[in-house]
């Protein structure tokens, strides 16, 4: 799952944050250096890189590691596929995604559930009937004023732009 | 049932019946003296209203790399702690001669520059890739609960 | 129970740590992280300082490993090195009054650009001024009222825990958190 990561990076070619100013650019090449390092590395040298980090980072990025690696294979190319439009977003763009991701991780996880539930819910009605729903008292009461402002953000980003 | 609010030493009871924390007998006991006490149904009123303006007040996100910046100084600080030992050790055995001493600094020196993973690779090197692997893995985590590009995927397909 | 049974669950993790199993301070960090960082921020009201108190936080938990006993709850211990660190920081920086304790950075928050922008755009003004209000509300309170708040209100400690953590009577946090209360719906009342 590590060849999957690195590959990906590899593949859409992009940094993942953004550091210093941009041209505007919507790619932005990851070091080849690095990444051939790691293509190059054998799975035992992998697992030695690892190995050198204090223990609960390694244990971390393999726990998660190991979660993309049960994927089955529809949903790692969905994924892929997603990363690779994602990496095609523009880096301001990409950049508030992760703040509102971040933000949402803070959520306790049975209202991330919630909110989760309901962006999907949102995305999927046309303009004027997610205004409606957004307006309704059952939206303005299942929510607190943090999250329907995430929901707000969300669904803002999630619409095409101008 | 005695008045919470004129006694102080009861007045946690408002507290914690605005929080949800008592018990349902004593809720109900003071709920209905409540109904005959203008002074407590103020209070409930006023720690309700700001129950709901504390609640508004949600902390800013946590960095990225919050996680990753705790790791490194653990890290820096046991390398430290690594080096500043053996430089004790060398210091405290004055009888060793002064060459096997040194010696024994630079072997210390050498096995922390060149670890066993990729003999080329730096510490340095090693903890940046690692790094982007890390970003690349909150990326996909993040796309994988929140489909942020769910409009580009449906235009996309439609094409 | 639950409640019991997870912080007992906490204390065996911190154990596991004293024998040198990294995997379990991932845990607790990752429990953690966000409750220590947002109870510093609301004391500090300063993103970037909260973060740095917050790593110095998980850094002493870290260095204590070899020593760690379960004498109290997990919580207790870990808020107690969080509130102390708050406290002097506050008490440090109190040479420089006025308003350089909030957040800088906070700013508006970003809005969005929907097809009708004016309840989105009123909404996130509302709730700015909403938010700025109680931080300022929060922030003028005494630093050991704010702190016995910010965990009675958004940790739901105990009374006994509190008073552990600020290593003051029971009577004392209750006094506290009375008092602040009391300042705090007076501040805020014109809300209603």
């Amino acid at each position: 799952m590590l060849v999957l990561a690195v590959g990906l990076a590899a593949q859409q070619g992009g940094a993942r944050r953004p550091v210093g100013p941009r041209a505007g650019a919507a790619r932005n090449p990851v070091p080849p250096r690095l990444v051939e390092r790691w293509n190059h590395m054998t799975p035992e040298q992998r697992r030695k890189a690892l190995e050198r980090l204090p223990p609960g980072r390694r244990e971390q990025i393999e726990r998660r590691l190991e979660r993309y690696r049960n994927l089955t294979p529809e949903e790692q190319r969905r994924l892929r596929n997603r990363y690779e439009l994602f990496s095609q977003l523009p880096p301001e763009r990409q950049d508030q995604a992760r703040r509102l991701w971040r933000r949402f991780t803070m959520l306790m996880p049975e209202r991330q559930q919630l909110v989760r539930e309901e962006f999907d819910h949102l995305r999927a009605l046309p303009d004027a009937d997610r205004r409606t729903r957004m307006n309704s008292e059952e939206f303005r009461n299942r929510f607190t004023a943090g999250e329907k402002q995430l929901l707000v953000e969300l669904t803002g980003l999630n619409q095409p732009e101008p | 049932m005695t008045c919470p609010i004129e006694t102080r030493e009861n007045a946690e009871l408002l507290l914690d019946y605005c929080a949800r924390k008592l018990d349902a007998e004593t809720t109900r006991l003071l709920e209905r003296h409540m109904q005959g006490c203008p002074a407590c149904r103020e209070f409930r009123a006023g720690q309700k209203l700001l129950w709901d303006a504390l609640d508004a007040w949600e902390a800013m996100p946590v960095s990225g790399d919050f996680n990753r910046r705790l790791y490194r100084r653990i890290e820096e600080e046991s390398r430290a702690g690594w080096r500043q030992r053996l430089m004790a050790w060398a210091s405290w055995r004055p009888a060793l001669p002064v060459a096997a001493a040194a010696c024994l600094v630079l072997a210390g020196s050498f096995i922390l520059r060149n670890p066993a993973v990729v003999p080329d690779v730096s510490p340095e090197a090693v903890v940046t890739e690692v790094e982007q692997v890390e970003r690349t893995l909150d990326d996909l985590e993040m796309l994988r609960q929140l489909n942020l590009v769910a409009r580009v995927e449906d235009s996309s397909r439609t094409m | 129970m639950g409640a019991a049974v997870a912080l007992e669950y906490d204390a065996e993790l911190m154990l596991r740590v004293k024998e040198g199993d990294g995997a379990s301070f991932a845990v607790l960090l990752d429990k953690y992280r966000g409750p220590v960082i947002h109870f510093l921020y609301r004391m500090v009201q300063n993103r970037s300082i909260a973060e740095e108190l917050a790593q110095e936080v998980f850094l002493r938990v870290y260095r204590s490993r070899a020593t760690y006993e379960p004498a109290a709850k997990f919580t207790t211990w870990l808020f107690r090195i969080a509130t102390h660190l708050a406290l002097n920081w506050l008490r440090d920086g109190r040479h420089e009054k006025g308003q350089e304790q909030l957040d800088a950075n906070a700013g508006p928050l970003p809005m969005r650009e929907v097809a009708d922008r004016r309840p989105t755009i009123e909404h996130a003004l509302l709730y700015q001024a909403k938010l700025e209000e109680v931080r300022q509300a929060v922030a003028a309170l005494p630093d050991k009222q704010r702190a016995a708040v910010l965990m009675h209100k958004y940790e739901e400690m105990e009374y006994s825990q509190i008073a552990r953590v600020l290593n003051c009577s029971e009577s004392a946090v209750k006094s506290l958190l009375f008092r602040a209360y009391e300042t705090l719906r007076g501040r805020l009342a014109h809300m209603a």
